[in-house]
């Protein structure tokens, strides 16, 4: 009986491991797990679920729930770091394009939400749960609702493929999973929460991590319509900022060189070659963009 | 609104958005074919070594559209970078970041808004009280999926099937080079 139950987990395994990572589980883990489980329905004392959870614990696998949760104190770091910049018709703009971007992805249920930070630096941010954020330097300095979609599709790719999720646990030495399941009786979770990604934030995610939301984030701009080189665009432009303008310092020190990123992303040129002419939508952005005019003054 | 205005309206309108397409300073970065359409299998028009200057005007897809000396015609993104070869770009990068602006403050050195500059560095994130109160008010912001999809069929935005892109190798030296460079 051992004997299946480790076949089980290793065909679990299997199953995991080739879903990952370019395709994503959209379903939580944990229903997997029941199915196997029942499967067994024999009356066996086997802990079947401790097994599962060292298991999700080892590809840093928590539920949707508790990413949200997790995702809160993320963004509530963030928020202490900037406010919100006060303008609803540019709020609202930014959550149109950021949502419909969204509903092309594979976390599509997701309560996406989109913000811009009131600050000069050019930046963006994704937290998990699916809070995506840019600032209101990033988006000024772009010129298309196309580059506007592309730089956001590449930070929803954060929240599909749980980057910080994974980072946060990996350099935080944080068990979310344990973490998550004494969430409302203890304190000191949030404080360890809030400066896991103090830290992370402040560093940034892996290069790779960083390569593959470009690489997926062209994908989902071309599904949802846009014309996919927005984001290719918007590296081309901080490839030709001033690298010693202290506004990109913070953006450059936690992401690769725009050059390094273009230079991969060129790579799926040819691809999205077919899908050159959708949409750029230039007048509805720089009409949707004016107040930012009075903003900046 | 009398005629006056209006044309007064526009010329306004036109000088917020003087630089839509506004040429803008590039450089070739590897010797390539300037094409008369924005396709790989468009007529070459002129060729165009590595360290060019040029004036970038539009973009179609991966292609910017460029003038060098008499000739108009496209190149693609990968060959091509914004601003001066010279990486030291602090004396003409700006043009990017507030090209949208269209105001008058171009100019050689760094711009600064006088007043009013928000930062938003590493030490701020390193050292941020988490604001919980700005969480709650993000989070009642709901957005309804039908408004959602109201707002992308105005922007004549329609959805494709297709799949991740395998997962891209390292660019070797020999893929990123073109068929005409073999020759010399």
């Amino acid at each position: 009986m051992i004997l299946l139950v480790t076949r089980n987990l290793k065909l679990l395994l299997c199953l995991f491991l080739l879903a990952t990572p370019l395709t994503v589980t959209a379903g939580p883990f944990d229903d997997l797990g029941k199915i196997l489980g029942g499967g067994n329905g024999n009356g066996e004392e086997f802990d079947f679920g401790r097994l599962l959870s060292s298991t999700q614990k080892a590809f840093g696998r928590v539920s949707d729930k508790d990413e949200l949760k997790i995702g809160d104190e993320a963004v509530a770091v963030l928020l202490g770091a900037s406010p919100m910049l006060e303008n609803d018709r540019i709020q609202r703009y930014v959550n149109m394009v950021g949502n419909w971007v969204a509903m092309q992805t594979e976390r599509s249920r997701l309560p996406w939400r989109f913000g811009v930070l009131d600050a000069d630096d050019t930046n963006a941010f994704a937290a998990p749960g699916g809070y995506i954020f840019i600032t209101k330097g990033l988006l000024k300095s772009m010129d298309s609702e196309a580059e506007l979609a592309g730089a956001l599709a590449h930070e929803t790719v954060h929240v599909l493929q749980r980057h910080h999720l994974k980072a946060v646990q990996k350099s935080a030495q944080i068990d979310l999973v344990i973490m998550m399941a004494q969430y409302n009786s203890d304190n000191k979770n949030l404080d360890k929460l809030a400066s896991g990604f103090r830290e992370l934030y402040s560093r940034g995610l892996d290069k790779e991590d960083e390569f593959e939301a470009d690489r997926m984030g062209v994908v989902i701009a071309a599904r949802s319509g846009y014309d996919p080189f927005g984001l290719p665009a918007v590296l081309q432009n901080l490839s030709a900022m001033n690298p010693e303008d202290s506004k990109l310092s913070f953006l450059f020190s936690t992401h690769p060189p725009p050059d390094e990123r273009l230079n991969i992303l060129s790579l799926l040129f040819d691809k999205l070659d077919p899908y050159a002419n959708q949409r750029q939508n230039r007048e509805r952005f720089q009409q949707q963009l004016t107040a930012l005019k009075d903003v900046a003054r | 609104m009398t005629q006056a205005m209006r044309i007064i309206a526009i010329l306004l309108f036109t000088l917020s958005f003087g630089t839509i397409h506004a040429a803008e300073v590039a450089h070739i970065i590897r010797d390539t074919e300037l094409k008369a359409e924005p396709f790989s299998d468009a007529a070459g028009i002129a060729r165009l070594k590595a360290n060019t200057r040029v004036s970038k005007t539009e973009r179609k897809g991966g292609w910017y559209q460029i003038t060098f000396k008499d000739k108009q015609g496209w190149v693609r993104m990968t060959s091509l970078r914004l601003g001066e070869a010279d990486r030291a770009r602090g004396k003409s990068g700006i043009g990017s970041t507030l090209r949208f602006l269209g105001t008058g403050r171009s100019g050689t050195s760094d711009v600064t808004v006088a007043t009013g500059i928000r930062g938003l560095d590493a030490a701020d994130v390193a050292n941020a009280k988490p604001d919980h109160g700005a969480l709650k008010r993000l989070k009642q912001k709901k957005v309804d999926p039908a408004k959602v999809k109201q707002f992308a069929s105005a922007g004549k935005l329609t959805t494709t099937r297709l799949p991740y892109i395998q997962e891209a190798k390292k660019p070797k030296e020999k893929e990123l080079t073109f068929p005409w460079e073999n020759g010399e």
